[in-house]
């Protein structure tokens, strides 16, 4: 299993030396063991790539990250039926019962708006705000048939950056969550296919034109968790735009720890347990495997 | 660290396919017959002692020294210079190039 990020900036070529990822940049050449490397991530438009490496990129489910000219990723590469049984998986995926998805999914947002909650307080959130999420959060219904989950997100975006606020907005705020989301999905991306799910089939999300509708559904709870993390790391220096060094910052957030039952661990490991858990929570029936994604474990774990 | 015989065809042979799989297998030369390679965990020192041991030609001396990665940044450098390589993958969990 990988354990390394690599992050590559206007480099000139990436190809295969003897299993290694050989990387060129300005006549020097690094090279690193493919079955170390967990992503990676390219940005600038220079950078050339072989068909050969991505096959082996695919093989040793190894996500590529394709940056666009601002920087924000802008595609994913991911091997497919990789995983030993992929078949099975899938036929027992498309099989799962509407019961059994609204049953995972209330508990996903029930995680998800938790730790909403969680941050705003750590935020100083006014307490009358608070209590109109708390609010909100008692009255979640099996399978969020109200739809709970948008109303406490439009509390919550507007607690934090002001009430005319939008997710649509060309703001440093949205810039750092639009990359931030991205570095989250992929890796959940990477671990969900790394287990033989078909990243299209979700719980909640059905959108036809998305082929992340699971990925979209898996990472729910993290969110609050990666804008915790930007508040923390980027909001608080005086930088007018998303800055080279915000980037790499954002990327390491895969590298931070989280504490899970009472043991610290890297984030990116902590998602495969926590795909790995979502399929015993399916398999079992019960939403109660579903691995606990807190905030407050993860503020535990500032400074590692 | 090893040292591998030169003298025949055979010997030759055996030693460019020793160092070739020690390459496939992510190690990175040091300086002549040392090689090296971080791991993130002691499970895998186990799996990657036991695939060396299959590799190793006849007829050689070869050993292995497991040290630990603050160990490894403390090495002291009496003459020449820290590589690349060494600085910028090393034993790095976010490579930036």
């Amino acid at each position: 299993m990988g354990f390394r990020t690599v992050f590559v900036k206007n480099g000139e070529t990436l190809r295969v030396k003897l299993d290694n990822l050989e990387i060129s940049k300005n006549r020097e050449y690094f090279v690193i063991p493919l079955s170390d490397i967990e992503s990676v991530i390219l940005e600038g438009e220079q950078t050339s790539i072989s068909s050969r490496i991505l096959a082996k990129f695919a093989q040793y489910h190894i996500e590529l990250i394709v940056c666009d000219s601002k920087y924000l990723p802008a595609g994913v590469f991911l091997g497919l039926g990789q995983y030993h049984r992929s078949a099975k998986r899938a036929i027992w995926q498309s099989n799962w019962t509407e019961e059994q998805k609204q049953a995972l999914w209330t508990v996903i947002i029930l995680r998800k708006i938790n730790n909403q909650i969680a941050f705003s307080e750590i935020a100083n959130v006014d307490e009358e705000r608070l209590e109109t999420m708390k609010e909100l959060r008692k009255n979640l219904k099996f399978g969020d048939e109200s739809n709970r989950e948008g109303h406490v997100a439009k509390v919550y975006f507007n607690s934090h950056f002001g009430l005319g606020f939008t997710r649509e907005d060309d703001s440093l705020p949205n810039a750092c969550m639009d990359y931030g989301y991205a570095i989250v999905r992929a890796q959940m991306a990477r671990c969900v296919v790394a287990q033989g799910l078909l990243p299209m089939l979700g719980v909640f999300h059905r959108n036809e034109y998305n082929s992340f509708n699971l990925v979209d559904d898996l990472m729910e709870p993290f969110r609050p968790l990666m804008d915790y993390y930007i508040h923390r790391e980027i909001l608080t220096k005086e930088d007018k735009y998303l800055t080279y060094d915000s980037r790499i910052q954002l990327i390491d957030f895969l590298n931070q720890k989280i504490k899970i039952k009472n043991k610290k661990i890297y984030i990116n490991q902590c998602m495969i347990d926590y795909v790995i858990s979502f399929i015993k929570a399916m398999e079992k029936n019960d939403p109660a495997y579903l691995l606990d994604i807190d905030l407050i474990n993860f503020v535990e774990c500032e400074g590692k | 660290m090893f040292d591998l015989p030169s003298e025949t065809k055979r010997e030759m042979r055996d030693y460019r396919i020793f160092r070739k799989s020690l390459l496939e297998n992510g190690f990175v030369m040091l300086q002549y017959s040392i090689y090296y390679r971080s791991l993130p965990n002691r499970s895998s020192l186990k799996k990657y002692e036991s695939i060396l041991k299959r590799l190793v030609p006849p007829g050689g001396n070869v050993r292995l020294l497991y040290v630990s990665e603050t160990q490894f940044q403390d090495m002291i450098l009496l003459a020449g210079s820290r590589s690349r390589q060494e600085e910028i993958v090393g034993a790095n969990r976010l490579v930036v190039i």
